[in-house]
């Protein structure tokens, strides 16, 4: 199950990811984005705290989703707080080079 | 460490094109070992893969080259494992489901919806932490059988999952009722990790072939997959 919650402070937006993303839920994502894509926000974060598992479809749309928030905060995108076992997915996927170093932290 | 040799998995890409402009145009093997030698002297392809593939090949070799040549097969079946450090073993025969056979089955599921996968990590989930396998061994295990049955739905039509275990080995098969992947797209289909195309299969692939220790493809009359992890030493199902 997939929890997306979604917070502003100021002009920053800030997506806090929960549970797992995968084929079965991933859609969810980009719908929460389409509506936030509509208001203007400064800078953007996406907090992975929570987030268990992710599966390939899950990465593409969270690529999908983070080339968005890119182009509508002029590049203020931080994707936070990636667990060791994600991480190392994202390495062998070598996402990094798809987002730009900037964005993880 | 990296479950591919990039170097190899290069070459295999380009020896998938040569092929096909190969069969194209109705070259022969002699002609298309003439072509691998331009491609090395053109520094496309490396000369450890072209002494590889010559191996399987006599010279004056007149015959045309064709996808359902066994030439052609066991040269892919010898690159993919070379590529992979040995881990991807592609049959088109009766193999697996032999294998499959001798081992114990713990539990099925019919994959007919991205839901049935989320069942499939679910059972599964319950049945290994039981064992009291470490965090890291049961997120590599779900994640690579999460990715293989998703390739059932998502390209091949429904199929069925099998959680299997024997010895100190745990499974994941996933057999579907597609089409299968044809011999002349199966290279791109495993080795090409870009994001680019939508429900592109390369990303997963990779991911197996980096979490599993084994897999075994049959890709003809629907694809069939087995994943082979072996258990952490200290513990034992």
């Amino acid at each position: 199950m997939l929890d997306i919650r979604k917070r502003v402070e100021g002009s920053k937006l800030i997506l806090e990811l929960s549970g797992e993303m995968d084929l079965s839920n991933h859609m969810a994502f980009i719908h929460v984005t389409e509506i936030t894509n509509k208001a203007d926000y400064d800078s953007s974060i996406i907090d992975m705290n929570n987030l268990k598992f992710i599966d390939s479809t899950g990465i593409r749309t969270l690529i999908d989703v983070s080339n968005e928030l890119l182009k509508n905060t002029n590049g203020n995108l931080k994707i936070i707080n990636i667990s060791d076992d994600i991480q190392e997915v994202f390495e062998l996927l070598d996402i990094e080079s798809v987002l730009g170093k900037g964005v993880f932290l | 460490m990296n479950a591919l040799d990039e170097n190899k998995v290069r070459d295999i890409l380009n020896i998938e094109n040569i092929f096909t402009s190969c069969i194209q145009s109705n070259v022969t093997f002699d002609g298309f070992l003439r072509m691998l030698d331009m491609k090395v002297e053109e520094g496309e392809l490396s000369s450890d893969t072209k002494m590889l593939v010559q191996n399987f090949l006599k010279h004056g070799n007149k015959d045309i080259i064709d996808w359902n040549s066994d030439v052609v097969f066991n040269i892919y079946a010898k690159l993919f494992k070379e590529a992979s450090w040995g881990k991807l073993n592609i049959n088109n025969g009766s193999f697996l489901e032999k294998y499959v056979g001798g081992l114990y089955c713990i539990f099925n599921v019919e994959l007919r919806d991205a839901m049935d996968v989320v069942r499939v990590r679910e059972k599964a989930t319950k049945y290994i932490e039981k064992k009291g396998y470490d965090d890291k061994f049961i997120f590599d295990f779900l994640l690579a059988t999460t990715e293989a049955a998703n390739n059932a739905i998502v390209h091949n039509g429904d199929g069925v999952y099998m959680l299997l275990v024997r010895d100190n080995y745990i499974y994941s098969y996933i057999s579907d009722k597609g089409q299968g992947i044809p011999l002349n797209t199966l290279a791109s289909a495993i080795f090409k990790k870009d994001f680019s195309t939508k429900n592109a299969l390369g990303a997963g692939y990779r991911i197996i072939l980096n979490k599993a220790d084994n897999i075994y493809i049959r890709y003809k009359n629907g694809v069939k997959i087995l994943l082979e992890f072996e258990v952490p030493k200290n513990e034992k199902y």
